[in-house]
């Protein structure tokens, strides 16, 4: 089910899955979330998107900002497994992420 | 201190040798294994959520546990070069590196952090700091720092002929 910390990272490619759009039977999906903190560097953040998910500047600067000045922001919606995955690689960073079952 | 994005990728870090102290201390100092409190744990009544948040909590000691063992393994490596004629330090550091060092610094940034009870950024900015606490304090500066430096080299500027540079002097 894991990635070892020392293993290469290999992250879901750009596929309809990684896509918040796509849909996932509601009983099968899991939301990514990331949370505030006072002490994340905003740039360091917004790296962090950028590097787990592939996303452009821009994207990740967005949810970097909807973080910062609403507490919470909801990143992905995924299967259990791939949403565990991103929240991995996103605690290695050390940033506050959950992930919780979609409503 | 200055980095800069070479053609390769990889990040090019000059230090002078105070900042190469510095920047040597907080990798030992994170090397040593910092003690820190306990990060607040994220309880859930869903059982497979719970399951994963334990798994989670375990992957992250042990990611770590190997950032702590890189650190050490990459200062016992001396990863450095001295350019001629200069007391700096130079760092050619892979996108691997970048991220591990990031990582490593951010984590210690937020030990540091804990350690001072976990404070506002106001509070952060304050002068109300006692003896015993103004290491941390420092070494959360110092950390993000290099961080930035890092960052800011990685988003394209510092790169050759960019005159803006990255040069910050702790």
């Amino acid at each position: 089910m894991i990635l070892s910390s020392d293993t290469p990272q290999v992250l879901p490619g750009p596929g309809p899955a990684s896509d918040p759009c796509i849909s996932l039977k509601p009983e099968d999906a899991y939301l990514v979330i990331c949370w505030d903190d006072p002490v994340n560097l905003m740039d360091y953040v917004t790296h962090v998107f950028q590097k787990v998910f592939g996303w452009r500047r821009e994207r990740a600067h967005r949810h970097m900002r909807e973080v910062h000045e609403q507490g919470k922001s909801i990143l992905m919606r995924e299967s259990l497994e791939k949403a565990e995955h991103y929240v991995h690689q996103l605690q290695c960073y050390h940033l506050q992420a959950t992930l919780e079952k979609d409503a | 201190m200055k980095a800069r994005r070479l053609d390769d990728g990889e990040l090019c870090v000059l230090l002078d040798e105070r900042e190469w102290r510095i920047f040597s201390a907080l990798l030992a100092q994170y090397a040593s294994g910092l003690d820190r409190p306990s990060p607040p744990s994220h309880s859930n009544k869903d059982p497979v959520i719970e399951e994963s948040n334990t798994w989670l909590r375990e992957m992250q000691a042990a990611h770590r546990q190997s950032l702590v063992k890189r650190a050490a393994t990459w200062l016992e490596a001396g990863s450095t070069s001295s350019p001629e004629d200069t007391s700096q330090k130079m760092l050619r550091l892979s996108g691997h590196d970048v991220e591990w060092m990031l990582q490593l610094f951010n984590d210690l940034r937020i030990s540091h952090w804990m350690l001072l009870g976990c404070p506002n950024e106001a509070d952060l900015k304050s002068e109300k700091w006692t003896e015993a606490q103004l290491p941390s304090v420092w070494s959360m500066g110092l950390c993000g720092m290099f961080q930035s430096v890092l960052l800011q080299a990685l988003n394209g500027s510092g790169k050759p002929g960019d005159p803006s540079g990255d040069e910050i002097t702790p």
